[in-house]
């Protein structure tokens, strides 16, 4: 946990020198997110058809994927209704399958 | 960069005539309405899930994004055809206007819900577009009910029942072949990633 940490702190202002600012300056709309990596311990984006499912408060299925530096998360729907799908087999909070989808980055929490 | 500069222009000067007629002091339209000022810009990718239905997404540096793509007339999730675990024919299943299973067809469905092996099914019932709509819900309910009754029967975990009746044709009601392809039961599957 401490290396873990302590990589983060090492490599965080590196990444953030490396980036943008996000910040709107009153000029013309800056690009604040795109459809491919963006800078070191990232992956290429979420990969077609690879996702872990978690299950919501509401007992309902997202599909969440951790890829490099960021998370991802969104609605699980019924493909030929577009119905949400929910369970009442699997406990809210649940994980299941695996959702580290690149794993170049060292993931914490505090 | 403002949205919506042009309109102003045209209908702010029709208002402020309608107001000078009234003898009222009304707002002009740039005034009642919410300007939008874009700050920023994001370039959405497409991801596909394991079910076929489609998602927005954008990685913001140290932060990601993601959201469902909704069919913006009807909000529904957009999902790519893809294979729904079995669609069999209603006349296969059932005696016509009749949520009744046949023997085969009890059989079939039995042998499916053996073999399929998903974690939970949504089934769905349609029929063709004779009849009243209403009567057509009903069958096509009771029909769906049916089937998972055998579902639960041979073990299985049904998450959604749904009568659709003539609502959502697979084919235009036009011809016999059309509307024996209309009446029929989708039985989705729910698997979990391994």
């Amino acid at each position: 946990m401490i290396q873990k940490l302590a990589l983060i702190a090492l490599v965080a202002p590196l990444i953030v020198a490396g980036c943008q600012s996000t910040a709107y300056n009153g000029g013309a709309p800056k690009l604040l997110a795109q459809n491919k990596d963006s800078g070191w311990g990232d992956g290429p984006g979420p990969r077609d058809g690879v996702a872990a499912v978690a299950i919501t408060p509401d007992g309902c299925a997202a599909w969440i994927m951790d890829e490099g530096v960021e998370g991802y998360a969104s609605t699980r729907s019924d493909p030929r209704t577009g119905l949400p799908v929910c369970t009442t087999q699997i406990p809210p909070g649940s994980v299941i399958g695996n959702p580290q989808v690149s794993g170049d980055f060292p993931d914490f929490l505090p | 960069m403002l949205i919506r500069t042009i309109s102003w222009l045209r209908t702010g000067a029709v208002a402020a005539v309608l107001a000078l007629a009234a003898g009222t002091t009304l707002p002009t339209p740039a005034e009642a309405q919410q300007t939008v000022t874009v700050t920023g810009k994001v370039n959405w990718g497409l991801w596909v899930d394991p079910d076929g239905c489609m998602h927005w997404w954008a990685d913001g540096g140290l932060e990601g994004y993601m959201t469902p793509r909704r069919d913006p007339k009807t909000g529904q999730h957009m999902c790519l055809e893809r294979n729904t675990c079995a669609v069999p024919n209603a006349d296969v299943l059932f005696a016509t206007d009749s949520a009744n299973l046949t023997a085969s067809g009890r059989t079939w469905l039995q042998q499916f819900f053996a073999s399929a092996g998903a974690f939970a099914y949504a089934i769905y019932g349609h029929t063709d577009s004779r009849a009243a709509a209403t009567y057509n819900q009903r069958l096509s309910q009771n029909r769906a009910n049916a089937v998972a009754q055998v579902a639960r029967a041979s073990g299985a975990v049904v998450d959604r029942v749904a009568g659709y009746g003539e609502t959502k044709p697979i084919a235009p009601n036009n011809t016999a072949a059309n509307m024996q392809k209309n009446r029929r039961v989708e039985i989705v599957c729910y698997r979990y990633p391994e």
